[in-house]
Parts: structure tokens; C-alpha cells; sequence
């Protein structure tokens, strides 16, 4: 009888975990946790790719700015689903020196202008890294993957896997990393 | 007489024809015991061609697509041996899970597979399940491939920024590996690197990039239409890598 009760509970904690995965991980890398202090070197890699208009575009054109560097693609789930919630911290942040730096992996333009409504293509910075070299630099081992960069251009938070962007924790750290000189 | 011979004649003649389309194609349930009284549970699709292949499944567990692959792989004459490994020890698909699968057990099931397999013998496995494949074969007797789709080695994924780091059992193998990275995974880049870190052991490596697909996708249950169309090609296309080694 107890083996019987102890195989049935077995196979029900089979069940939950079978179909939490069928829910939350189908087509993600991981679910993010919170927005953490960047502990590694906080000058960033280069970064210097064509925009979807082909101009090459660099961080250190954006010195002064608050900068979210966010690692992408059309075809990542959880990238999909976070986008909405960075657009509308873009548009939280409209009147301020915020960007935006959405860099797709590996994707052409169509791809990308197909997935992104035309809107949310000209809030943000899209940057195409058709090489993967950006993604090297990086060291990008999952999608997505973003990064807060300082007004004086050095790394202040990071995190992989998908994230509300417009909930109470990253607005209340992009208006404190805005209100440093 | 005549009038039921014809149907006894052509039930034969069906039947000729299936053994035909599908050679020597038989399935049966086994149990391979290994140590400490435990037994791992295959399926065996037994079939008539000279290839073998052990296919363990991924963190995630036996899924469909590795019943379907596996079923068309026998149809096209490999010899397939089914493992659910997960459900052989009670554990949940979950990658912790497979740190949990007793190696030991698993180099006793391939020398099983490799003392009754056929004349060509392969491995198969994919995801976090490589670690143990690999940990595996360290001990075991050492098959004519082995062939990793997506395999996750790093220790870890690491945090925004840091480096990779490969599990040791990545440069201590000497096996001939044949590594199917989907093009639509961040591991994609990192494939150069990998192969590096496995040859450093001995190993010999070739990687076949899966255009168009994402790691997992013959089990994602969001599956895109490209990677409906590479599930319906992958047996033919792991069969010709099985016959390349």
C-alpha cells in the first residue's frame, strides 16, 4: 500500500515538473531572476554594427546616455515576449537620455522588420550582428541576454533570460542609473 | 478453393510487401540489468541492416520525437535501442536529474548494447544527457561513433559577461563525435570552441549545423514549420552521418 501511495506521488511529481516544462521552458534559455549589479569588468567589449539602415553604430556614440544592450532574436521565445515590456520602459523614459540597443543574432533584415512592429523599430536602436562577433565579444551563452550601461559608459547591471523591463525593480534602476552625473 | 486463396494469397503478398518497406522491423520492451539489483528499461526496434544505435534520450525525458526518429530510423533498417533512462530510475525530466543517473549503469548498458548490437555501433544522445554519455564511455568498451545533438557540456551557464566553462569530462574523452548543433541557439557560436575543447582529449570531431532549426526541436512542442520538415529528414540524415564514420 505505501509503495503503491509512494509510486502514484512519483509519478504526479513527474507530472508537474513534465508539464511545467511544456509551459514555461518550450523555446527559452531560462526564465530570469532580478536585475543584478554587474560583477564583472565594467568597461564594455567593442560594439560596432550596421543598423537596419546600415549604418554602423557604436556604443561609445551613446557616452552620456543610459544604455540597455539587449541580445536577441526573432526566433527566442522568451526574447519575444520581454520586447513589449522594453518598449514600454523606452516610452517610460521617452523625454530622458535612454536607449535602447536591441541586437539580433545572426538574422537579416526582413526577418527582423517582419517581427518588429515599425513603431517599437524606430524607438529602439536595432543592430544586426550577422557574424556573431558582438555575441563573441560578449560572451553570450544564452537568450536573451541584456546589460545596463552607466552614463560614463561602464556595465552596471546584467542579466540572461527573459524580464519585465517595465516592473518596479529595473524602472527604479534606470532613473537612478539617469540620475548620475 | 479457388475463391479463398486468392485473399489467403494476397494477405501473404501484403504481408511480403511490409517486411519489405519496413525490414525486419520488430519492437519489444527489454529490461538490461545492471548493478545493485537495477534494471533500465529499452525499447528495442529490432531491424534487419548492420547498424545499431543506442539512443538515450535528453534532460527533458523520453518525448515523442525520439519515439518517431527512433521508428524511422528502424524502418530504414538500424537496429534502435530505446532507453528511458529517467523513468528507469523514478527521476524527473529535469536536467539535475541526470547528475543523479548512476554512471556506472550506464557503462554496463552500453556493454550490453555493444556485446549484442549489430556490426556498426553508434550512441546517441543529446542536451545535458552528453555529460553522462560521455562520463559513460570512459569505462565502457568504446562504440563506432557517437553522435551529440545540441550538447551542453559547460559547467554551467554562466553569468552575463563571464566566460564558459566545459565540464573535464569535455577534454579527457577520445571518441569519434559527430556533433548536430541547430543554427537557432546561442551554442551555435560556440561550436568552433567546443569542438576544441573535445579534440584537446583525443577526439575526433565533425560538426553538421542544422540550418533553420532550434536546439530541442524535434520535441518542442512549439515547433516551427522548418523544424517539423528537419524531424521528418533527421533519421535519413543520421543514418548517413552513422554511415560516414
Amino acid at each position: 500500500m505505501l509503495k503503491k501511495t509512494n509510486t502514484k506521488f512519483l509519478f504526479n511529481y513527474i507530472y508537474i515538473f513534465t508539464v511545467l516544462f511544456f509551459i514555461i521552458l518550450p523555446g527559452s534559455n531560462l526564465w530570469a531572476g532580478d536585475l543584478k549589479p554587474y560583477k564583472g569588468e565594467s568597461k564594455p567589449p567593442p560594439l560596432s554594427l550596421p543598423d537596419l539602415s546600415g549604418t554602423i553604430r557604436t556604443l561609445d556614440s551613446f557616452k552620456g546616455k543610459v544604455v540597455l544592450i539587449n541580445f536577441w532574436a526573432t526566433w527566442c521565445p522568451p526574447c519575444r515576449i520581454e520586447m513589449p515590456s522594453m518598449w514600454r520602459l523606452k516610452n517610460k523614459f521617452r523625454d530622458k537620455p535612454f536607449e535602447v540597443l536591441a541586437v539580433d543574432m545572426g538574422e537579416d533584415k526582413i526577418t527582423i522588420t517582419t517581427f518588429m512592429p515599425a513603431k517599437m523599430e524606430r524607438d529602439f536602436v536595432v543592430l544586426m550582428d550577422m557574424e556573431g562577433k558582438a555575441l563573441k565579444d560578449w560572451k553570450i551563452f544564452a537568450f536573451p541576454t541584456s546589460f545596463l550601461i552607466g552614463k560614463k559608459g561602464k556595465i552596471r547591471y546584467a542579466l540572461y533570460g527573459g524580464y519585465e523591463w517595465d516592473g518596479p525593480e529595473p524602472v527604479k534602476v534606470v532613473q537612478m542609473l539617469l540620475s548620475e552625473k | 478453393m479457388r475463391i479463398f486463396s486468392l485473399p489467403i494469397t494476397g494477405l501473404i503478398t501484403s504481408g511480403l510487401i511490409l517486411a519489405l518497406a519496413s525490414p525486419g522491423l520488430y519492437a519489444g520492451q527489454q529490461e538490461i540489468k545492471v548493478s545493485n539489483g537495477n534494471s533500465i528499461s529499452i525499447t528495442r526496434l529490432q531491424a534487419t541492416g548492420n547498424i545499431s544505435l543506442l539512443w538515450l534520450p535528453s534532460e527533458h525525458g523520453l518525448s515523442e520525437g525520439d519515439k518517431q526518429i527512433s521508428n524511422q530510423l528502424a524502418k530504414l533498417g538500424v537496429d534502435v535501442w530505446l532507453v528511458d533512462l529517467l523513468s528507469s530510475y523514478f527521476l524527473a525530466p529535469v536536467a539535475s536529474s541526470i547528475n543523479k543517473l548512476p554512471v556506472a549503469d550506464i557503462s554496463q548498458l552500453i556493454n550490453e548494447f555493444m556485446l549484442r548490437a549489430k556490426d556498426q555501433k553508434f550512441v546517441l544522445t543529446s542536451g545535458r544527457s552528453a555529460v553522462v554519455l560521455l562520463r559513460a564511455l570512459k569505462t565502457s568498451k568504446r562504440p563506432d561513433g557517437v553522435l551529440l545533438i545540441s550538447p551542453n557540456l559547460y559547467t554551467a551557464t554562466p553569468e552575463p559577461g563571464a566566460s564558459a566553462t566545459y565540464l573535464s569530462i569535455t577534454s579527457s574523452t577520445k571518441q569519434d563525435i559527430i556533433i548536430f548543433q541547430p543554427q537557432l541557439s546561442p551554442w551555435y557560436w560556440q561550436r568552433d570552441t567546443q569542438s576544441r575543447v573535445l579534440e584537446s582529449g583525443g577526439s575526433r570531431v565533425v560538426v553538421e549545423v542544422l540550418t533553420g532549426v532550434r536546439d530541442r526541436f524535434y520535441f518542442r512542442p512549439d515547433a516551427m514549420t522548418s523544424e517539423q520538415s528537419l524531424q521528418h529528414k533527421l533519421p535519413l540524415l543520421l543514418l548517413e552521418k552513422m554511415k560516414s564514420f
